[in-house]
């Protein structure tokens, strides 16, 4: 069929806009020839009025070919749980599952195709997953394995378990989790929802806690990349295994990917001339576009002590372009902060608001280091006295005089660059933190 | 040697993660406690935490493990220069080019301190050595420029600058010292454009901090003035600035001859002369902090200011203030000229008791015995109206002239 014959049906549906068969012919068309978004559209809105078996493959369908495998393999899932045991679905579930590297999956998936029709042969199928003797397989399952039990964790904490940060909260909220949640709301509005936040700040102010809780917030899976893998990344096959990190992601969608230090793929900014030290961050900004993939369903979270080390080329529109200042926590987060850390611990009726009111500049793991002195001198005093006692607040307060604030340092860093090197006005929450005015 | 380890380790130092790098390291050397090597690395991480002394400790390790290597006195020498002691580092880096004369970087390194230390020419020596083993060696060509700049051949060292900019537009080095170079030569405006641009490479440089406060300050035309005759006298050998002292001194006897004599013009003129000329040396101490002053009205350049900065700024225009109300306290009873010349007098100290850093604590008693005393003239006058101790108090304002001049040439490091 070629264009008029598209023409046609759609000139066609205008008359009878609820024509289901009419409609589904226009969609099958388009598919056929390739115009995937227009039949994506045609499929959806078969869907909004008709819970039909065969529009639904149709979308999975547009969906494998838009190479989105991780929605395809989602619909096709649904069909095959509601009892459609048709060949032709579960042979594009296998090629699914194939794409998604999931290889043990699709070989369960292969052996139930030849169980219900044993001539059945297709080409990529039977190279791919009939071919393969039977110890290979094992190490692919084996490879796959490892690396999601090194990166695949579930996060047991979400925003409950943060104290304060409100405003950092509320932009994340926004920013990432009801994007994750109403895709088609923020593509009716013409807001892209791909590309990643970039959460920096002073070391120490839960950049990597809030990262984790915000996947336990969207009860998301919770893959997490740190330093010493990217130094991994640096000395062994880097491309495989960044790729292969983004590929887990996909597979497991959705989930939030986070990269702590991710100022590590680059060099320092004296280095960034030398060839060598770009490849990294070339390959990571190729999985970050999703050239070759889709990253639909992938929260992309950056974190970093340094932006100042970051290349210039993470912040262009579609990559990092929302970056969220993290500052040390005000005195209402520290109290909550003291509250939350103090739950199991044996304390007796601490004045939190005196000890946050002293601890200015501290950051969330200064406060754990006070409380771990505490505890350390109330264990000492208890082997002298023979019985525990529980923590009370002038524990605290004497913790304090034996750990300094570990921001400051940070700040006199941050400050020159947010005065001398912020044309873009990059770092502008820094000098609004400061009371600097420009 | 676990050989992975020790990439990540060589990673992280690129990388600046000081305090991982140090982690690494701590690893590595458990196991490898006789390798110089991690212990130049390890060394190299506890600079870029600015610890000066334990850098220094690990490298006298290293040096002792491995005599022989030049990497650990190049590095021995970096901390020397980081702490001031010019002298020393340019001992240990011509070591390091004793073991290993095929190095450009140890050339340009050498090229660099010794035109810190006003060795001009063989600072360009140097550096032509360095470009002779690496034509694109940035330092050197950088240092070069400078060096030229301050033996007056101008054109040769903007060509010499300009090379080390294509080398890396971005070398904040570069920038900043081209920037000095160029309010020696009384551009202010173009070197504000090159120190502005150093920042923005390397915002915490100091190096391009100063300048770039200096620039700033020499839009004023009276700054501007002292700020080139600063320069001038900062790019002395020893001996030039004695011949100088010799100098004012003959400048002074001359003067005091004419006066003698009975002409009554000649008279004249020379007396005008000796008061501009002490005005203008006493003013030389006073130029800093009271530009410093002017700079604290601008946001940007009251940043620029470090704290000891600013509190002398404070003190020395708090003296002032006392100088110009008691002068006008004059016209109702001439007693008040006591107070005056106690705030006259009290601007000197403060203007560098909080900046210098050899005997900083000699200065502090020196200025805390020349307040006590002050305030004593004060009293006696008001109460007596004797004047012994006022006569004590310049007499010791006379001495701590002389003994603050003498450490700013024993801090100069030349
Ligand atoms: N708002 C908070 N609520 C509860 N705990 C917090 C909060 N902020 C920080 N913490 C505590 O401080 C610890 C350190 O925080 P985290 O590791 O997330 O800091 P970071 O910003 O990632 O630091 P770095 O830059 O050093 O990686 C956390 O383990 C957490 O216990
Ligand atoms: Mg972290």
């Amino acid at each position: 069929m070629n264009k008029s014959a598209i023409d046609n049906l759609k000139e066609a549906l205008k008359y009878s806009p609820d024509n289901v068969p009419l409609r589904f012919l226009l969609a099958e068309t388009l598919l056929a020839n390739y115009i995937l978004d227009e039949a994506e559209n045609e499929f959806s809105t078969l869907l909004k009025t008709t819970n039909n078996d065969n529009a639904k493959f149709g979308l999975a369908k547009v969906h494998f070919e838009k190479a989105n495998y991780s929605i395809c393999s989602v619909i096709l899932e649904d069909l095959i749980s509601h009892g459609t045991n048709e060949v032709k679905i579960l042979v594009l579930y296998a090629k699914t599952l194939l794409k998604e590297n999931t290889i043990g999956k699709a070989i369960d998936v292969y052996q139930k195709i030849l169980n219900m029709d044993p001539d059945f042969s297709d080409k990529e199928l039977d190279e791919k997953l009939r071919i393969k003797d039977f110890d290979e397989m094992l190490e692919i399952e084996d490879d796959e394995n490892e690396l999601s039990d090194r990166f695949l964790q579930k996060s047991d904490i979400n925003f409950n378990d943060v104290g304060g940060m409100e405003t950092v909260k509320k932009e994340i909220e926004l920013k990432i989790i009801k994007p994750l949640q109403f895709p088609e709301l923020y593509k009716s509005y013409g807001k892209k929802t791909g590309g990643g936040i970039l959460l920096y700040g002073p070391p120490g102010c839960g950049k990597t806690f809030i990262a984790k809780a915000t996947a336990g917030e969207v009860k998301a899976k919770f893959i997490s990349v740190s330093l010493n893998d990217i130094l991994d990344m640096w000395i062994g096959n880097s491309e495989k295994n960044l790729h292969e990190i983004f590929e887990l992601a996909r597979a497991n969608a959705p989930c939030v990917l986070f990269f702590d230090e991710i100022d590590a793929l680059g060099a320092s900014r004296s280095d960034m001339k030398q060839s060598g030290a770009r490849h990294l961050i070339n390959q990571f900004l190729q999985e970050l576009d999703g050239i070759n993939d889709t990253n639909d369903g992938i929260l992309i979270i950056g974190a970093t002590n340094t932006p100042w080390n970051l290349d210039g080329a993470f912040r262009r529109p579609g990559r990092f372009d929302r970056i969220i200042f993290v500052p040390p926590p005000d005195a209402a987060t520290r109290q909550s902060i003291l509250k939350l850390k103090l739950e199991n611990k044996p304390a007796g009726a601490i004045d939190v608001e005196t000890i946050a009111k002293k601890t200015d500049n501290y950051s969330g793991a200064d406060i754990d280091a006070i409380i771990d002195i505490a505890i350390e001198k109330k264990l000492e005093d208890s082997f002298k006295d023979g019985y525990p006692k529980p923590l009370e607040t002038n524990d605290l307060t004497a913790a304090l005089k034996k750990h300094k604030p570990s921001t400051q340092e940070w700040f006199a860093t941050a400050k020159n660059f947010a005065m001398f090197a912020n044309d873009s006005g990059l770092y502008d929450d820094i000098l609004t933190y400061l009371k600097i005015k420009k | 040697m676990d050989d992975d380890q020790l990439s990540k380790a060589k990673i992280l130092i690129r990388q600046e993660k000081w305090a991982e790098a140090e982690k690494c390291l701590a690893i590595l050397l458990s196991e490898n406690s006789d390798s110089a090597y991690l212990h130049i690395l390890l060394a190299e991480a506890k600079i870029g935490q600015n610890q000066l002394k334990q850098a220094n400790t690990i490298i006298e390790n290293a040096i002792q493990l491995s005599p022989d290597e030049p990497l650990a006195y190049y590095v021995k020498s970096r901390i020397f220069v980081l702490q001031n002691n010019l002298k020393e580092a340019e001992k240990f880096i011509l070591e390091s080019i004793r073991l290993d004369p095929e190095d450009a970087d140890y050339f340009a390194f050498l090229a660099n301190i010794q035109n810190a230390r006003n060795k001009f020419k063989e600072a360009m020596e140097s550096a032509n050595q360095a470009l002779e083993l690496n034509a694109e060696n940035v330092l050197a060509l950088t240092i070069r420029g400078s060096a030229l700049a301050s033996l007056g051949k101008t054109k040769e060292s903007i060509e010499s600058i300009e090379a080390a900019l294509r080398e890396n537009p971005n070398d904040a080095y570069t920038h900043a010292s081209y920037g000095w170079s160029l309010l020696e030569n009384r551009e202010h405006k173009k070197a504000l454009e090159h120190f502005r641009e150093a920042l923005k490479n390397d915002p915490n440089s100091d190096y391009a901090r100063s300048g770039m406060k200096e620039a700033l300050k020499a839009s004023n035309m009276i700054y501007r003035f002292f700020l080139g005759y600063g320069l001038k006298v900062s790019k002395m050998t020893k001996k030039q600035i004695g011949g100088l002292f010799i100098g004012i001194f003959i400048t002074f006897q001359v003067l005091k001859n004419i006066i003698r004599t009975n002409q009554d013009t000649a008279r004249l003129v020379a007396g005008c002369f000796s008061i501009f000329l002490i005005l203008f040396l006493l003013s030389t101490w006073l130029a800093t902090p009271l530009s410093n002053m002017l700079l604290r009205l601008n946001q940007y350049g009251s940043f620029l200011l470090t704290k000891e900065e600013k509190r002398s700024s404070n003190f020395v225009a708090g003296s002032l203030c006392v100088f110009i109300v008691s002068c006008l306290l004059c016209f109702f009873s001439n007693k008040f000229a006591s107070i005056a010349i106690f705030g006259f007098v009290m601007m000197f100290p403060s203007s560098v008791i909080f900046t210098a850093s050899k005997y900083r604590y000699l200065l502090w008693v020196c200025a805390f015995v020349l307040a006590v005393f002050g305030i004593f003239s004060i009293v006696e006058i008001f109460s007596t109206g004797g004047i012994t101790m006022i006569l004590a108090f310049v007499l010791s304002f006379i001495l701590f002239l002389a003994l603050t001049n003498f450490s700013r040439l024993r801090e100069s490091n030349r």
